[in-house]
């Protein structure tokens, strides 16, 4: 009851800014121009002569509008959690993964890397491992650190994400560690049931986040080949660099913030998660092979259509309730809310020994 | 082969997607009054609430009735003439050479004076739920009600402004539902209930006593024990009279039961005392080639509710019989379950009937309240009733199947534990015996 059961999304459809209403469209087109001149402060101050964001993080006494926005990404978080329980905190999972996430998110995405700074060192950020940053796999950007944090970020990708993907699922980064996905689950809550469940955005996420994961691989090949043979092979070194740049624009810039979070109030929060982001599309190819599935209870479903409504990653979960099937969908962040919203307790998240998985006979 | 399938809820669609299955050739047309497409009915709420949209609510892609060849005929069913093998509908007829009736069931109409008052009403159809929407200001998010009369009386509310007080009369499911949105709404909720407390099937006083409490914490004025008298009013609804009192409303939603929607039928097809239409176990009705289903249908072997998982299960056996396939229907242990507010609760096999020896009960009252039953017989467990905690009650079901003694539930009871994450298990050391 009062640790699982749902409440809080009475009026979702009816609330002004969760229908795609004028106001929701407000704000998607505030947050894009957020972002756009965030990330392209620089051709701004050439252009126009501005520079906001710097002139903003300067007067603040922070280092550069990077520091501004992560003190602002972590506000926004913290605010979006408080609404979030009020929303759904009556679940212990809910409660103990947004406080988690939250914190991870404020020590290791903020409070650590500014400390850093002040400590005359270069930041460095925990939480974000490839291939969600290539620089966690940078041999150039790895030298400029101790060598600890290089085979934190090798052990990281080779040890750790297989081994707790496969043993919890990819919600450990991407619904408890990651601050992309942080960020959907607390500020982007408000938004979650605008994912669109039509068949035709699967066919697309299928393939668009598999190319990026691609893309993620080849450019980092290109990265690391240049920095050990670029002195002898001028022509990789000529293609390396711009391809590099090209993907922190494209998928760094583009993708993952101006539209990532731009398009929350219209498309949901996990657009990027969903159709973009390469460390997703690796966990989610992991998660097939592993332990985490959504349970069903046989012949309890009344179709109401409420776990595929709330689903942010745009999974038709009923179709399985429907059907008895327990399952694992590698787009599955495992957040949680299907189990939750469900009025017929009908389904649940766990890590399924392989015993397990087979009927319990009585 | 033309196949007629009358009702596009739970059964008769399961029905008409089987058919197609078994016989791709078969000429195949759905007959609905209420909805082009099928949409869940228990999520009928949730659009008043604001919390699904229609197209949330239809377990089938809108693009079924296309790529399974499914005619859809929105006409509503009149009368049927089993000898000419015809299906009467409003300004039309239709041949059959097997038809499915799958009409569901409608709200019992309010017995008392006053009930054709303009803003009483009840909550079961798309008309039900365009009505309330309209009276309490709200947008609609249903489908717009067929013009031509309503299936039954239903006159609009008050037009002059929202409103704010709702007399809500019964305690089962749908009326708990009601109260509970329309609190969520932010209106005055009067919940009428004629016993004591607020009883969904399966549950003892004592765990429905937890739903009344947490109905009156959410500020629903529960008025427990009145049995309603009369609607008062002139013209429109003002005040409805209990047998506790007059309470002031402007709306009242009636919510004390739902009958079978069979009326239509004319004697062509022969009921039970229920109104429901007698079929054998596979579903064969008295006329040759016609077959019914789901809550319009008559139980098989014990009486039921409305139930969204029995109709579903019968409308599979229907199809395959529509497609001329021999089957039938088992209808195995009954189970149920549901939510009012936050309280989740799970009845499995039957409780409180003669069979029951013993009964074992566990209550707790911590980070975790909830109360679990367990009724044993002769043969071993019998029945489960649980309120607050999340039971697989499929395990459940084959325990009672298997006739499981006592010592092996409490040994294996956590085998059936369905909780989520993080919260704490069930620790019942202590059983209350009676």
């Amino acid at each position: 009851m009062d640790a699982q059961g749902q409440e809080g999304l009475l009026g979702t459809w009816r609330s002004p800014l969760g229908a795609r209403g004028p106001l929701a469209w407000a704000l998607a087109l505030g947050l894009v121009s957020f972002y756009v001149a965030l990330y392209f402060e620089d051709e701004l101050g050439r252009l126009l002569g501005l520079r906001p964001f710097t002139a903003l993080a300067e007067a603040a006494g922070l280092r550069d509008r990077w520091f501004l926005y992560g003190a602002l990404y972590s506000v926004a978080m913290i605010g979006g959690a408080v609404r979030f329980l009020r929303r759904h905190g009556n679940a212990r999972y809910h409660q103990i993964r947004i406080a988690v996430n939250v914190a991870v998110q404020v020590a290791l995405g903020f409070c650590l890397p500014f400390a850093m700074r002040l400590w005359g060192a270069r930041e460095f950020y925990f939480s974000y491992l490839w291939p969600l940053r290539l620089e966690a796999l940078d041999p150039g950007q790895l030298a400029l650190h101790p060598a600890a944090f290089a085979v934190y970020s090798i052990l990281a990708v080779l040890v750790a994400v297989p081994l707790l993907t496969l043993r919890y699922g990819k919600r450990w980064y991407c619904s408890w560690v990651c601050g992309c996905g942080g960020l959907a689950n607390t500020f982007g809550d408000p938004f979650r049931h605008l994912t669109s469940k039509s068949e035709r955005s699967w066919r697309f996420e299928k393939v668009s986040v598999h190319a990026v994961l691609g893309l993620a691989a080849l450019t980092t090949l290109l990265v690391a080949l240049d920095f050990f043979l670029g002195a002898e092979l001028p022509w990789l070194h000529a293609v390396a660099g711009p391809v590099r740049r090209a993907y922190g624009f494209v998928v760094g810039a583009v993708l993952a913030g101006v539209i990532g979070v731009g398009v929350y109030p219209l498309l949901g929060p996990r657009v990027w998660c969903r159709n973009f982001c390469p460390m997703a599309a690796l966990l989610g190819l992991v998660q097939k092979a592993g332990r985490f599935r959504i349970r069903v209870k046989e012949d309890a479903c009344i179709a109401c259509g409420n776990c595929s409504a709330y689903c942010e990653m745009g999974i038709d979960v009923r179709a399985y309730a429907e059907r008895g099937e327990s399952f694992t969908r590698a787009a599955c962040v495992g957040c949680g809310m299907c189990a939750h919203v469900c009025p017929r307790g009908v389904l649940q998240l766990e890590n399924a020994p392989t015993k397990r998985r087979l009927p319990v006979l009585g | 082969m033309r196949l007629v399938i009358v009702g596009n809820g739970a059964a008769g669609m399961q029905a008409a997607l089987e058919a197609r299955r078994l016989a791709p050739a078969a000429e195949i047309t759905v007959v609905s009054e209420e909805s082009e497409h099928g949409f869940s009915r228990p999520a009928l709420m949730y659009l008043l609430a604001g919390q699904l949209r229609l197209a949330d609510t239809e377990p089938q892609e809108r693009s079924t009735l296309a790529k399974h060849r499914l005619e859809m005929r929105r006409a509503r069913a009149v009368g049927l003439d089993p000898v000419t093998k015809t299906l009467l509908l409003e300004g039309g007829a239709l041949p059959y050479d097997r038809l499915l009736v799958a009409t569901g069931a409608g709200p019992i109409a309010p017995p008392w004076p006053g009930s054709d008052l303009a803003g009483v009403g009840a909550f079961v159809t798309m008309a039900d739920l365009a009505w309330l929407e309209d009276a309490l200001g709200l947008t609609r998010s249903g489908i717009a009600p067929r013009p031509g009369p309503p299936p039954y009386g239903l006159r609009p509310g008050p037009r002059h402004r929202p409103v704010q007080a709702v007399a809500v009369i019964g305690g089962g499911p749908i009326a708990l539902e009601v109260a509970e949105t329309l609190r969520a709404l932010g209106r005055r909720v009067h919940l009428v209930v004629r016993q004591e407390w607020l009883a969904p099937m399966g549950l003892d006083g004592r765990q429905a006593r937890w739903i009344t409490e947490r109905a009156r914490a959410a500020g629903v004025e529960v008025h427990a024990g009145a049995s309603v008298e009369r609607f008062e009013g002139e013209g429109a609804l003002e005040a409805v009279v209990t047998s506790e009192g007059r309470v002031k409303v402007e709306l009242a939603v009636v919510a004390i039961g739902v009958a079978p929607n069979t009326g239509w039928l004319g004697g062509a097809l022969a009921l039970d005392g229920h109104g429901a239409v007698q079929v054998d176990a596979g579903l064969a009705a008295s006329a040759m080639d016609v077959f019914a289903a789901g809550d319009c249908a008559a139980a098989i072997g014990a009486a039921h509710p409305a139930s969204w998982r029995i109709a579903r299960a019968q409308g599979l056996v229907a199809g395959q019989r529509l497609a001329g396939q021999d089957a039938r229907y088992a209808p195995g242990v009954w189970h149920d379950g549901g939510k009012f507010f936050d309280l989740e609760h799970t009845v499995v096999g039957a409780l409180g009937t003669p069979a029951v020896r013993y009964e074992l009960r566990h209550e707790e009252r911590g980070a975790v309240r909830s109360c679990l039953r367990l009724a044993f017989g002769e043969a071993g467990l019998l029945g489960v009733s649980a309120l607050g905690r999340r039971w697989d009650d499929g395990v459940l079901r084959r325990w009672i199947a298997a006739g499981r003694d006592e010592a092996f539930v409490l040994a294996h009871l956590p085998e059936a534990a369905f909780d989520a994450e993080f919260v704490p298990p069930l620790r019942a050391a202590a059983w209350e015996r009676s």
